[in-house]
């Protein structure tokens, strides 16, 4: 299993930051982080496992290490990448990505086999000077680590928002007179979504974490909510303008628009996550 | 010694992603709902007359709104200061229709195609009191759908008034253009109180105004 393992996160740049991986590891941590690592533990932790993981030692520090002749490397190894909690690392990541470009999350995971995290995140954009959209979105997601390294297999369940607002002066005729009506619309898009996912979510010994995951995001169900206002409209004359052809084409361009995002599978994304796992 | 860190933590944790939770589940664009008019003085309303009584020391616009529920809903009136020489209790409401008698008096030759229901201002018992200032008249336009069309009347979109002036009681038309109208409502100030309606003409016609017999009151409920 640990061979397996070795062979397969060598090949891949996030194993680099796996605690238990391969020796690139240790090749590639920088070699002031450990000492740094090694002070940040406390010292009784030091006591009840007194020697530093063999593979995360720098040169220099590796001598007294190999010097111990009774340290399980089994324990070592399971004990070098535990944070404030033991086995339990828990802490905020933030990701740039797509369909949400920017999400900040609360995660943990455990003993580098299984983790959970909540997420959320809301990006605003103006379109032009009358139109904006804005897309927020929460969710719930696991992880698990097959190879207990980096590299992951996971699943998100959430909800996505995307509104649109557009305001338009819809032109008409009453009679011969052309009449103007300035017209806001709103459409709120919320859809349950499904996300299957891998990646890799590598957390080094400090609690820095790295990232990155791809997957395909399923919406489950969808509701519209359309909103209108208008200003200057007498009560009838907002009835019969919402039923007229201008109007039925303002809000379907909108329609369209935000369904293109909020009622179709898309790409998921997750270009980058970075974070702190105490 | 590293409990007290971890409670902080996890504390700290919960906290934030409350926020976070809070902040991603809810849009910050406002949603959003068409401007209603309402009425800037108390008012009473029966039988879907407003009535409301009008400060002659105002310093502010007066405005009176029509019943929701009457045939002149969204017709509007207000009162700019000085507008009124004494304290004035005036009702807002329905007219008793008058189109085909103006008309006939104003000699247009034009017939009614589509007429809004007419807006009578005034008081609710005795003497309309002569206005001292322009009073702002917001009206809403006869419509329905066809199209883009509003109307399908393709008419000639017109403003009939009768007003007591201190030259005493005239009648008038006049036609209507983009730059009259704001939205679905014609805004239009004039020097008097009584009786007001848009309508479609057949015709083009040109503005008028004569001395009228014409009093207009009150349709009755």
């Amino acid at each position: 299993m640990a061979s397996r393992t070795k062979i397969y996160l060598s090949g891949i740049l996030f194993c680099l930051g796996s605690v238990n991986s391969s020796i690139a590891l240790a090749q590639e941590e920088p070699s002031e982080e450990m000492p740094a690592s090694e002070e940040a533990a406390p010292t009784e932790s030091d006591a009840a496992e007194p020697v530093a993981p063999i593979e995360n030692t720098t040169p220099e520090t590796q001598t007294p290490a190999v010097s111990e002749p009774d340290t399980s490397p089994a324990t070592s190894v399971d004990t070098a990448h535990h944070g404030l909690l033991g086995p339990l690392r828990i802490g905020p990541t933030a990701s740039i990505g797509f369909p949400f470009l920017l999400n900040y999350s609360l995660d943990a995971t455990w003993d580098k086999k299984l983790g959970v995290s909540f997420a959320g995140g809301k990006f605003s954009r103006d379109l032009d000077k009358n139109s904006e959209i804005e897309i927020f979105n929460w969710d719930a997601r696991v992880r698990w680590f097959p190879f207990q390294g980096s590299f992951f297999l996971g699943a998100a369940y959430g909800n996505q928002g995307i509104v649109a607002r557009t305001k338009q002066d819809l032109k008409f005729k009453a009679g011969e007179t052309d009449l103007v009506v300035p017209t806001t619309i709103r459409l709120e898009l919320n859809t349950n979504y499904l996300t299957p996912h891998l990646g890799w979510f590598a957390t080094w010994n400090t609690g820095f974490t790295l990232g990155t995951e791809f997957g395909y995001q399923m919406p489950m169900s969808s509701k519209a909510k359309t909103q209108t206002g208008f200003d200057d409209v007498s009560a009838e004359g907002e009835a019969q303008v919402k039923e007229s052809e201008e109007y039925k084409k303002a809000v379907k361009d909108l329609e369209e628009g935000a369904e293109a995002f909020g009622k179709n599978a898309v790409p998921y994304l997750n270009l980058i996550r970075l974070g702190w796992l105490f | 010694m590293q409990l007290p860190i971890i409670k902080n933590t996890l504390i700290s944790l919960a906290l934030v992603s409350t926020i976070a939770v809070s902040f991603a589940c809810s849009s910050s664009i406002p949603d959003v709902e068409s401007k209603k008019k309402s009425s800037t003085v108390a008012t009473t309303e029966k039988d879907g007359v407003v009535t409301a009584e009008i400060d002659a020391n105002a310093t502010s616009d007066q405005t009176v709104v029509a019943s929701s529920t009457s045939e002149v809903a969204d017709a509007s009136v207000s009162f700019p200061p000085g507008s009124l020489a004494i304290n004035t209790s005036i009702a807002l409401g329905e007219a008793t229709d008058s189109s085909s008698a103006l008309t006939t008096e104003l000699g247009l030759g034009a017939a009614v195609v589509k007429a809004a229901a007419p807006v009578y201002i005034g008081t609710a018992v005795g003497d309309i009191p002569v206005a001292a200032q322009s009073i702002a008249l917001s009206l809403p336009l006869p419509l329905s759908a066809a199209g883009t069309n509003l109307t399908t009347a393709g008419g000639k979109l017109v403003f009939f008034y009768a007003i007591l002036t201190a030259e005493g009681w005239k009648s008038g038309v006049k036609p209507l253009t983009s730059k009259d109208l704001v939205g679905t409502y014609l805004i239009t100030k004039i020097l008097g109180l009584g009786y007001f309606q848009i309508a479609y003409l057949t015709t083009s016609i040109e503005a008028k105004e004569m001395t009228t017999a014409l009093r207009p009151s009150l349709k009755k409920q």
